[in-house]
């Protein structure tokens, strides 16, 4: 097949997935109130803990403005990189439709990724743009934030990127136990729960213990979404960012790899079984 | 009795732009479709009457039935079942207790236990007395022939058998009206004779006043004294079986395919016989005539084409709804619709007769609200 | 509504039946709520544990807490978990057809056919979390105290319903209004701080906008002070009340708005 035809049919899955965002308008708008809402309150939850922290101008490294734009910048790009990939492949194994991808000239796998940057492209639209606009404006012209550059607010982009690529590529890899249970809204909801927490769009990573933390590095996990914010806001050295990247990009490539492999095994699981 | 009068139910749909920008525009406009899907619908059906209510995909037919049964509010007119109007709260339940709903896409039966689960809730739900619950649903175990799959769980059950169970399910309380909303969808043949029935046993029986919608004439037919049609919302025709093929004639449409090319010539004896001339395909080797069945036997045609032409394969069809309700345009009943319907099946209702309107907010009804529409 | 409490045996035996072919998917339920929670827990942990102290609220005492809160939100999940689906989808897809044309309350039978007892997880990881912390807490238990906490989770089951009601029924307005009550019901989650401490603005969105405080938090508070915790029982009849109502109000003026599928 001509790569500029293949390349037509990932996008269309793209723009199919993008303009889905805004099928319903008054769900946009009560998502908007609803990131808004989650914003004001872990402002004022973490203005109680730097006021009762004896007067600590910092915690875990973190100033007030820092620590609100984090607490903001965190649960909206959680929220803008949620990924349906495991999702949907639970329903279209559910639904028995999986045998039927199986004979479409393009692959499964690939067809998540251009799926997810839709998704993506799309939430950050509605609400990452804006929230993250505001959030900032607030951050910095209310409580005096310091720190942020052009330059590191354009290098957030690609290393949100490749967060998305991350969590697609973990949503594919756990997407594969829909072939083994059909109980599939535990495990899912036990994942999110989990890289959420391990990539710290609950509590800034720099909280946790420091084994838990040098442990962590070695993870996908931080690059999901801790990494990204921090280099927005200007927390991170040239060489955390590189290193960062490099970390992503390994993880990106090993676990595609391995989501690739596990697929393969479902598929003649399904190929010998019937779906 | 149940009586409609004036009824009218709207609903409005933002209007939606096409690519990126067009969908964020959409996110700040304020512009509705109005789309209108029955509109000013009036009839009366009297007790023991049976009615067939008949349109295109997207007449509002689907939605009069929602009306009549309880799950939609029309947006004017009124309602009477019996002197009770089923949107209304304090009049809701007296109505329901009245009337028996099958929708053919949808299934009421609890999918994961079996049949006799279901109906031994309905018992409750419709305070159905311990013997006579009894004594109908043996009734309609016969009736239906549902003994081989009564213990079975629902989501075993092939649709025909479905079908029949939730047919069962609906006449439990001895409903005196039986509303149906396309029963025979997606049943093949023999399925569906059995259905048709088995429905004509249960009018026979308990005298059940019957509203049905379908796609098939024959259905129609074989269960319906009177046809209502409706399309765009509105009533275009409401009378009787003969009336209606009175009207439009029972047509036969006759493909046949011929083992070399013809020409007109060939068919002109044919074609005196039919109303409209033969439409000959352009290799010559395929011929579509309609025959009206009113005025000649169906089989002696046939013979004819028989000896005639050099056939291969014959293919014959009845009118479907589609061609009646053109059939009734062109005889000038009604003015002729803006758009033509493309009438492929399982459509939503009231895709027709749209009108751009900007509402102000203000000015609405529930124009608070309707802001974050 | 005699014939409601007749019903509703027969449903929740049903709903029980047929939810028995799917028991991998409770007990897996069940352990995601576990997860969930322990994550919840580690989270105060790691954000309280920044402060060198917060006067009576001891991290044990935050911890009953926690538990405490799980004790009404899984009995309100065991009996009122199709709210979500109300939310999510039942109201785009045109589910509530069957039950409008029954002469039984549409809202009665949509949330009574189905009983989740995967919820009883929540319920025995909160009374198992209690049970560990509360021990260790200096709370002066006294008869009073104790039938209060429970006539507040037993209230509070119904503020998380209402919430639920009010949020869920917005989905006849938008279609799907699962995202907005997903963030809402997690404010419940701000209950677990010490609110005493969290500064005016936080303490009043908690008792008096999302009153998830007024019976999750305020009566732990007052059994560690001794404080009379029959105001804050008072004040969670008032909210149960005040929701559920206007829940209530919202979803039938919805339900007129009703479109079923396919329009």
């Amino acid at each position: 097949m001509k790569p500029i035809r293949t390349a037509k049919i990932y996008s269309s899955f793209t723009k199919t997935n993008f303009l889905l965002t805004f099928a319903y308008r008054g769900q946009v708008f009560l998502w908007l109130l609803g990131g808004l809402l989650t914003a004001v309150m872990s402002g004022l939850l973490w203005w109680a803990v730097f006021k009762f922290g004896d007067g600590a101008t910092s915690i875990a490294g973190f100033t007030y403005p820092q620590m609100l734009l984090y607490m903001i910048m965190s649960a909206i790009c959680g929220e803008a990189l949620y990924c349906g990939t495991a999702d949907e492949i639970a329903r279209d194994v559910r639904n028995g439709v999986i045998g039927m991808r199986l004979t479409k000239p393009i692959s499964y796998q690939g067809q998540h990724v251009a799926m997810a940057i839709g998704n993506f492209g799309g939430r950050m639209i509605v609400i990452g743009i804006p929230m993250i606009t505001l959030g900032t404006i607030v951050a910095v012209f209310g409580f005096g934030l310091t720190g942020i550059e052009w330059y590191n607010v354009l290098l957030a982009v690609p290393a949100l990127f490749l967060g998305l690529l991350l969590k697609n590529a973990i949503g594919f890899m756990f997407g594969q136990i829909a072939f083994k249970t059909q109980a599939m809204w535990g495990v899912l909801s036990m994942l999110d729960v989990f890289v959420s927490f391990l990539s710290g769009a609950i509590v800034p990573l720099s909280l946790f213990p420091s084994g838990v933390q040098t442990a962590l590095g070695y993870t996908p996990f931080p690059s999901v979404i801790s990494l990204p914010v921090r280099i927005f806001m200007g927390m991170c050295t040239p060489y955390e960012i590189a290193i960062g990247f490099a970390t992503s990009l390994f993880w990106i490539v090993v676990l595609n790899v391995l989501g690739a492999l596990w697929y393969k095994r479902s598929v003649r699981h399904v190929v010998v079984f019937g779906g | 009795m149940i009586e409609l009068r004036n009824v009218k139910k709207y609903f409005k749909k933002p209007v939606r732009g096409k690519g990126v920008l067009g969908m964020l525009k959409t996110l700040f406009s304020r512009k509705y479709t109005l789309v209108k899907a029955v509109d000013g619908v009036s009839f009366d059906i009297n007790d023991g009457e049976a009615v067939g209510y008949i349109g295109a995909n997207g007449a509002g037919k689907s939605t009069t039935i929602k009306i009549m049964s309880g799950i939609l509010t029309p947006t004017e007119g009124d309602i009477f079942i019996d002197g009770q109007r089923p949107y209304v709260n304090r009049e809701r339940k007296n109505v329901l207790k009245s009337i028996g709903v099958v929708f053919g896409q949808k299934t009421q039966l609890w999918l994961d236990l079996p049949l006799t689960e279901t109906y031994d809730l309905l018992k409750g739900v419709y305070d159905i007395p311990k013997d006579e619950y009894t004594k109908r649903l043996g009734e309609l175990i016969e009736l239906l022939d549902m003994k081989p799959f009564i213990s079975a769980p629902v989501r075993t059950l092939s649709l025909g058998q479905r079908m029949r169970a939730d047919l069962a399910a609906a006449m439990l309380h001895n409903p005196k009206t039986l509303f149906l909303d396309e029963p025979t969808i997606g049943l093949d043949v023999l399925v569906k004779r059995n259905l048709i029935s088995a429905i004509k046993s249960i009018r026979a029986q308990y005298n059940t006043t019957l509203l049905l919608t379908t796609h098939a004439m024959s259905d129609i037919e074989q269960l319906c004294e009177r046809v209502i049609v409706l399309d765009n919302g509105k009533t275009l025709f409401d009378g009787t079986i003969d009336g209606i093929k009175h009207m439009f004639g029972d047509k036969r449409n006759i493909t046949v395919t011929t083992n070399r090319p013809i020409t007109s010539d060939s068919v002109q004896t044919l074609s005196d016989r039919c109303d409209v001339p033969p439409e000959i395909s352009q290799d010559g080797r395929q011929v579509k005539f309609s025959v009206d069945a009113g005025k000649q036997h169906v089989n002696e045609f046939l013979k004819s084409v028989l000896t005639t032409l050099p056939v291969e394969d014959i293919k014959i069809t009845e009118t479907d709804i589609e061609q009646v309700v053109r059939t009734i345009y062109e005889n000038g009943i009604a003015p002729p619709p803006e758009s033509e319907s493309d009438g492929t099946g399982g459509e939503p209702d009231g895709e027709n007769d749209r009108k751009e309107i900007e509402t102000d907010g203000d000015g609405q009804k529930d124009g608070k609200i309707d802001e974050t529409d | 509504m005699l014939k409601e409490l007749k019903l509703y045996p027969k449903y929740v035996s049903m709903s029980l039946r047929s939810s028995l072919s799917y028991k991998a998917d409770a007990i897996l339920q069940i352990l995601s709520f576990a997860v969930t929670e322990a994550v919840s827990l580690a989270t105060i942990y790691l954000i309280v544990g920044t402060v060198p102290s917060v006067g009576i609220w001891s991290f044990e005492a935050l911890a009953m807490l926690c538990g405490f809160t799980l004790i009404p939100k899984g009995i309100d999940h065991m009996f009122f978990d199709d709210l979500w689906i109300l939310a999510y989808w039942a109201v785009r897809l045109g589910e509530l057809d069957p039950y409008l044309t029954r002469p039984v309350n549409p809202l009665f039978q949509f949330v009574a056919k189905t009983f989740k007892w995967a919820g009883s997880g929540e319920l025995v990881v909160g009374i198992v979390i209690m049970a560990i912390f509360a021990p260790q807490c200096a709370v002066m238990w006294t008869a009073s105290g104790i039938i209060g906490i429970i006539v507040c989770a037993f209230l509070g089951i119904f503020v998380f319903t209402g919430i639920k009601l009010i949020f869920a029924s917005l989905a006849f307005w938008v279609k799907s209004s699962g995202v907005i009550l997903n963030t809402v019901y997690n404010f419940c989650n701000y209950a677990k701080y010490p609110l005493k401490y969290m500064g005016k603005a936080f303490l009043s969105i908690m008792l008096y906008v999302v009153p998830f405080g007024l019976f999750l938090y305020k009566p732990m508070e007052c059994l560690i002070t001794g404080e009379n915790i029959w105001w804050s029982a008072l004040w969670s009849a008032v909210a149960a009340v005040a929701l559920v109502a206007l829940g209530l109000f919202i979803w039938h003026r919805g339900l007129r708005r009703y479109e079923s599928a396919g329009n």
